[in-house]
């Protein structure tokens, strides 16, 4: 082994085709994505030099009326939701999973569903549960006499968000829930049978040796979640496309509707390339936030 | 939570447009099995003019299923046996593309100039980058042969940019009310042809628990549809095409008060309480199954309430929208018309044998889709036997045979990006939160920018 990593052709032939692939299919389009930024352009017709003003337009002036900020600070909203409700839901079940519960095998596969399920499988299903006419949740209030309580859950303007949010949240639980259960199952039992010696209590036990033990994959679930609800696309699009009411667009709902529909390539590039900066700064942001905590510990 | 990642994203659109230039690139290659029909076609028939040579025309069009009992589909096919069966001597290479991607593929091809000789489009907005960018022939001269006659005045006015013709009109789709007799017996309720009745009529339902009109807004163009409807009655169908094709104004009393009618269906009930979350689709099947007496669509739903499997087959009328008094519009104004087509390459060579077998291609092709129940025929022509059409196609033809005036749909008439601001607008005003005056205000400012 140390032979080959020591090796400088050896490294070549093992990571030059993955980074020229990689360069090509991944970093090149963010540029070419960047260029197309400054353009004017509506994919047809020869294509105009315009500098920063596609992003002046998008933050400050919105002369289409997307309101993009909005869209911006329901991704935000999410990733509050999925770092505080998420990811909490899925520590606790994998707790109680990995501490040994009857039918543990069973509980993970269940839990484990929704993120097996394609999204739009998803989607359809929370469309059918929302659906004001027929839908599951406004019978079932019906049928318990709380009809004050339906709603037109999708499109009102104070529910639709939050409706939009819950099977996004819901779908990934799952699989932040499996990440923390196989972490937890790496701690070495000696540790927890110290634990029992000592006579602490299961939760005492869950704070002060399981939840330390497992914090850097804490971590990387936080970093997924908040990076994933930033550039949130797939349910939204299925359920709502951001419309009728414009209450649940995200950023990348509103780049394929500039790109497709109003075929604005160069404003819709905008918006993906505001993406790409946006996750990036918050990555960066996270990782100082989790090092200086990590220091704190230490010292 | 990060299922679309944003680099991946990037990298599909990127892909997507890669790919649709290399299928642009081996377009001229890529003759499917329509081709191979076609050359057999050619060596069947016997009729070669040893003068011609032979001449090969490439086409796209969205009709990419033979199979399909689309009205729209069975037609074009039709016309292009037709059209294969009369001129021997040409072979048409035919591409056809579903959907949206159709419009992904056309708009590549056109970025890279790799455009067909003939292709499929849409008439309006969609087609206006095109023509800005020199890629559409324009036909007046070569329409000059007498083939505007055989036309039905007014269906090309979608194909003309700045006075220039560019395409031949196909058939007229329009919309209408669609009326389920059986409920208005029920409420013993009147057949509307005023306002008045209307609102009287959606009163007496209303009273027996019968939901009055269907309307999925939740996809926002069959919202446009009533709005555009109101507008053309109130205003006229000249003052609408004036203000989609920003030679008018949406901030005018007729257009405030359409919409003031409007708000006042949604604010009594009409289209029931959950019409903003309500899809096409749930809209259709309630209509279908009976459970609502009213719905306002294009003809496309012909198909669907005469199939076998409706409760509602037979007792369905169509009829001309009301009238409302003190409108400037009249009953015989429609929303709909004619708007799609085929056009020809701007760099054609042969335009004049080309032309010939566009001319019999469309002229055909408005006929066929006439007999398949989808639309009426924008040309003068003798369709024949008609007996075995549906019945609520051949009603409508009938109602239409004495238009006026069209005015076509909204979503078609505006180029993308005004299609995306006014249903913006119009999702915010059915939502009620907006005011009818408001409302047409921020059309005129968003739609109609510095008019």
């Amino acid at each position: 082994m140390h032979q080959v990593f020591g090796n400088k052709k050896a490294i070549a032939v093992f990571v030059v085709p993955a980074l020229i692939l990689y360069i090509l299919v991944g970093f090149f389009p963010i540029l070419q994505s960047m260029y197309y930024s400054l353009l004017d352009w509506d994919g047809i017709q020869p294509a105009k030099f315009i500098g920063l003003a596609s992003y002046k337009d998008l933050f400050f002036t919105d002369t289409y009326g997307m309101d993009f900020n909005h869209s911006i600070l329901n991704t935000l909203y999410l990733a509050v939701l999925s770092v505080f409700m998420q990811l909490p839901i899925a520590l606790v079940l994998a707790l109680v999973l990995a501490r040994g519960v009857w039918g543990e095998k069973l509980y993970r596969t269940l839990y484990f569903i929704p993120v097996l399920v394609s999204s739009s499988v998803i989607g359809v299903m929370f469309l059918k549960i929302y659906q004001p006419e027929y839908g599951l949740l406004n019978t079932i209030l019906n049928q318990l006499g709380l009809s004050s309580w339906t709603h037109d859950w999708l499109t009102e303007s104070g529910t639709a968000l939050i409706s939009v949010m819950i099977p996004i949240v819901w779908q990934y639980i799952g699989y932040h829930m499996l990440l923390m259960y196989a972490a937890i199952k790496g701690i070495p039992e000696d540790l927890y049978e110290a634990a029992k010696i000592d006579g602490a209590s299961s939760i005492r036990t869950a704070f002060s040796i399981t939840i330390p033990l497992i914090s850097p994959i804490l971590k990387v679930c936080v970093i997924f979640a908040v990076l994933g609800s930033l550039k949130f696309f797939d349910l939204v699009f299925i359920m709502t496309n951001g419309y009728p009411t414009p209450e649940t667009s995200v950023p990348s709902t509103l780049m394929y509707s500039s790109i497709f529909n109003r075929n604005m390539y160069g404003y819709g590039s905008a918006m993906a390339v505001f993406m790409v900066v946006e996750c990036l700064f918050f990555y960066l942001v996270l990782q100082k936030l989790i090092r200086t905590y990590d220091d704190k510990e230490e010292s | 939570m990060k299922k679309v990642n944003k680099k991946r994203m990037n990298l599909t659109l990127t892909v997507l447009m890669a790919m649709s230039m290399l299928i642009t690139a081996c377009g001229g290659n890529n003759g499917n099995n329509v081709n191979s029909e076609a050359n057999a076609n050619a060596g069947n028939t016997g009729k070669t003019t040893a003068a011609e040579e032979k001449l090969k025309i490439t086409m796209w069009s969205q009709f990419a299923d033979p199979n399909s009992k689309d009205g729209g589909f069975v037609g074009f096919y039709k016309a292009l046996e037709a059209t294969k069966a009369k001129f021997p001597n040409v072979e048409i290479e035919h591409v056809g593309v579903g959907g949206e991607s159709y419009k992904t593929k056309v708009k590549a091809a056109s970025a890279a100039n790799e455009l067909p000789d003939i292709f499929y489009t849409w008439g309006g907005g969609f087609s206006e980058p095109f023509i800005a960018g020199n890629r559409i022939l324009s036909i007046d001269d070569l329409a000059k042969d007498g083939t505007l006659d055989q036309i039905v005045p007014g269906t090309t006015d979608n194909f003309v940019f700045d006075s220039k013709l560019y395409g031949l009109p196909i058939n007229i789709a329009t919309a209408q009310m669609y009326v389920n007799k059986e409920l208005f017996e029920q409420a013993g309720a009147k057949i509307p042809e005023t306002w008045d009745e209307l609102v009287a009529a959606i009163e007496a339902l209303k009273a027996k628990g019968i939901q009055p009109i269907a309307l999925g807004a939740k996809d926002r163009w069959p919202a446009m549809q009533w709005n555009a409807i109101l507008a053309i009655r109130m205003a006229g169908v000249d003052a609408v095409n004036a203000a989609l094709t920003k030679t008018g104004s949406f901030d005018t009393p007729e257009f405030t008060e359409a919409a003031a009618k409007y708000k006042q269906l949604i604010d009594a009930d009409s289209f029931g309480k959950h019409f903003v979350g309500t899809s096409y689709d749930d809209a259709t099947n309630m209509f279908l199954s009976g459970k609502a007496a009213m719905m306002f669509m294009g003809a496309w739903v012909n198909g669907q309430i005469e199939d076998d499997n409706s409760l509602v087959k037979g007792k369905v009328v169509p009829i001309k929208f009301p009238t409302i008094p003190g409108g400037k519009g009249n009953a015989d104004e429609w929303f709909g018309g004619s708007g799609e087509t085929f056009v020809l390459n701007a760099d054609l060579k042969n335009k004049e044998r080309i032309w010939e077998v566009y001319k019999f291609f469309i002229e055909t092709m408005s006929k066929e889709v006439f007999l398949a129940g989808s639309g009426s025929s924008a040309w003068k022509v003798d369709v024949g036997d008609t007996s075995q059409m549906n019945p609520l196609a051949l009603q409508i033809g009938e109602l239409s045979s004495s238009a006026t005036g069209f005015s076509y749909w909204w979503d078609q008439m505006l180029n993308g990006n005004d299609t995306e601001s006014m249903f913006g607008s119009l999702m915010k005003f059915v939502a009620g939160k907006t005011t009818p005056e408001d409302y047409t205000k921020e059309l005129q400012s968003k739609v109609n920018q510095g008019q």
